[in-house]
C-alpha cells in the first residue's frame, strides 16, 4: 500500500517536472537539438573544507543544447541548475550552501551557463564560450568538453574550475580561503540522445 | 526509607554527577586548548569546536535531567558533626555546581548562536542531530562584538568553575581523610561504608 502510493507520488512529480520543462524541451527538439538524459547525467562540483577535500552534485539542472558538429554556427547551450539542489553529504555543510552567505538559494534560486559561441578545438573536444551567472555576478567562461557522437546517442564530459569569491559565493567570514578553499571545480557528464 | 538507603545518593544521581563531571572536565580542557590553537590548524579546531558544542548541550541536558531528579530525591544526610557553616557552604557550592552547569552551555549556545559564523556552521550534535542557534539575534548589527561579549562571559564562568571543581574535589577529600566521615561515599560508584 505504502509503496503504491509512494509511486503515485513519484509519477506526479514526474508529471509535474515535465510540465515545467516543456519550454526547454521544445528547444531541445529543433533540429540539432539534444534532449538529456537525466538519470545519467551529472553536474558535480568539488573544493575544499578546511583542507579536506569533499565533492557534491546538483540533482537539479536543466539543459538546452544544441549541437551539430557539422555546423557549429548553430550551436548554442543553456544550462540552469537548481541551486538549492547542491547536496555534498555533510549535513552541516549541506545546511550553509543556501544561506545568504553562500548561495543565496532564495534570493539566486538559479544559475546559469549560456554559450552560443562553440568552437573545435581537436579531436572530439570543443570549447563552450559563454557566460556564467552565479547569484548576482555573471562572467565569461570558457568550458572546455569533449564529445562523443553514436548515431542518435552523445556523451560529453566537462570540466572547469572557479574562483568562488568571483560570484560572491562566501561572503563575510568566508571571503577567504581559511576555512573553505576558493577554487571549486565544477564537472559535468551529459548524456544525450537526439 | 530506610537508613540504608540514604546511606548513599540514588544510583541514578551517581550516575549523572560523574558523567557530567568527567564531560565537564574535558570540555575545560578542551575549551582552553582549542580556543588557544592557531588559526593555521584549521581543521583540529573546527572539529574540537563541534565537539565541544556536542559534548555542551549534553551537559546542559543531562544537568536539567538531574536537576529534576535532585528535586525529587533526597540528598544523603549531612553528618551530624558537621557545624552550619559547613553545612552552609556545602549548599551554597552545590547550588553554585547547578548554576554554572546551566550557565556556561547557555552563554555558549548564545555565542554560536549570535556568531558571524552561526549561519554556516550550524550545529549538528555529535554529527547527526540539528541544534537550532537561539533565535534572539538575527537582527543583530554587530554580531562580533555580542558573540565576543558572550564568549568572555563563557571564559570567565569557565574560570569559576574551575575555582569551584578545586574546592568541591578538597572538601569531598577532606571529609573522606581527615574528617574521615562518608560524605565522599555518598557519591562514589561502589558503595564503600565508613563504620
Amino acid at each position: 500500500m505504502k509503496s503504491q502510493m509512494l509511486a503515485a507520488l513519484a509519477a506526479a512529480i514526474s508529471l509535474a517536472g515535465c510540465g515545467a520543462k516543456s519550454v526547454e524541451a521544445a528547444e531541445a527538439a529543433s533540429p540539432g537539438g539534444w534532449i538529456v538524459d537525466k538519470a545519467n547525467s551529472r553536474l558535480e562540483f568539488s573544493g575544499a573544507q578546511t583542507g579536506d577535500a569533499f565533492t557534491g552534485a546538483f540533482g537539479a539542472f536543466d539543459a538546452a543544447i544544441v549541437l551539430d558538429p557539422a555546423d557549429l554556427s548553430a550551436a548554442s547551450i543553456k544550462v540552469v541548475v537548481d541551486i538549492s539542489s547542491a547536496k555534498t553529504g555533510d549535513r552541516q555543510r549541506d545546511a550553509a550552501l543556501p544561506t545568504a552567505d553562500w548561495f543565496s538559494a532564495k534570493a539566486f534560486p538559479k544559475a546559469t551557463f549560456a554559450a552560443s559561441e562553440i568552437v573545435a578545438v581537436g579531436d572530439g573536444a570543443y570549447e563552450a564560450r559563454g557566460k556564467l551567472t552565479i547569484r548576482e555576478a555573471t562572467r565569461d567562461l570558457a568550458l572546455p568538453f569533449t564529445l562523443a557522437i553514436d548515431g542518435d546517442k552523445a556523451v560529453a564530459d566537462g570540466a572547469a574550475t572557479l574562483v568562488r569569491t568571483d560570484f560572491g559565493v562566501g561572503q563575510g567570514e568566508f571571503a577567504t580561503g581559511q576555512w573553505v578553499g576558493l577554487d571549486v571545480k565544477v564537472s559535468f557528464h551529459i548524456e544525450a540522445s537526439r | 526509607m530506610t537508613a540504608a538507603a540514604q546511606d548513599r545518593y540514588t544510583s541514578v544521581a551517581i550516575a549523572l554527577h560523574w558523567l557530567i563531571a568527567f564531560m565537564v572536565v574535558g570540555q575545560i580542557a578542551g575549551g582552553l586548548f582549542m580556543s588557544n590553537l592557531d588559526d593555521d590548524q584549521v581543521k583540529l579546531k573546527f572539529e574540537l569546536y563541534q565537539w565541544h558544542k556536542s559534548f555542551g548541550v549534553s551537559v546542559l541536558l543531562l544537568t536539567l535531567v538531574r536537576l529534576g531528579w535532585r528535586l525529587t530525591h533526597k540528598a544523603p544526610a549531612l553528618p551530624a558533626a558537621m557545624p552550619a557553616w559547613e553545612r552552609l557552604a556545602a549548599r551554597g557550592a552545590h547550588v553554585g555546581f547547578y548554576v554554572l552547569l546551566v550557565a556556561i552551555p547557555l552563554a555558549g549556545w548564545a555565542l554560536v548562536s549570535s556568531s558571524p559564523y552561526a549561519d554556516s556552521v550550524q550545529t549538528y550534535l555529535f554529527g547527526v542531530i540539528h541544534w537550532p542557534h537561539l533565535p534572539f539575534f538575527t537582527g543583530v548589527e554587530d554580531r562580533e562584538a555580542v558573540s565576543d561579549g558572550f564568549a568572555e562571559i563563557h571564559e570567565y564562568l569557565a574560570f569559576a568553575m574551575i575555582g569551584l571543581i578545586g574546592l568541591h574535589v578538597a572538601a569531598a577529600l577532606k571529609h573522606h581523610f581527615i574528617n574521615k566521615d562518608s560524605v565522599l561515599a555518598h557519591m562514589l560508584p561502589i558503595a564503600r561504608r565508613k563504620g
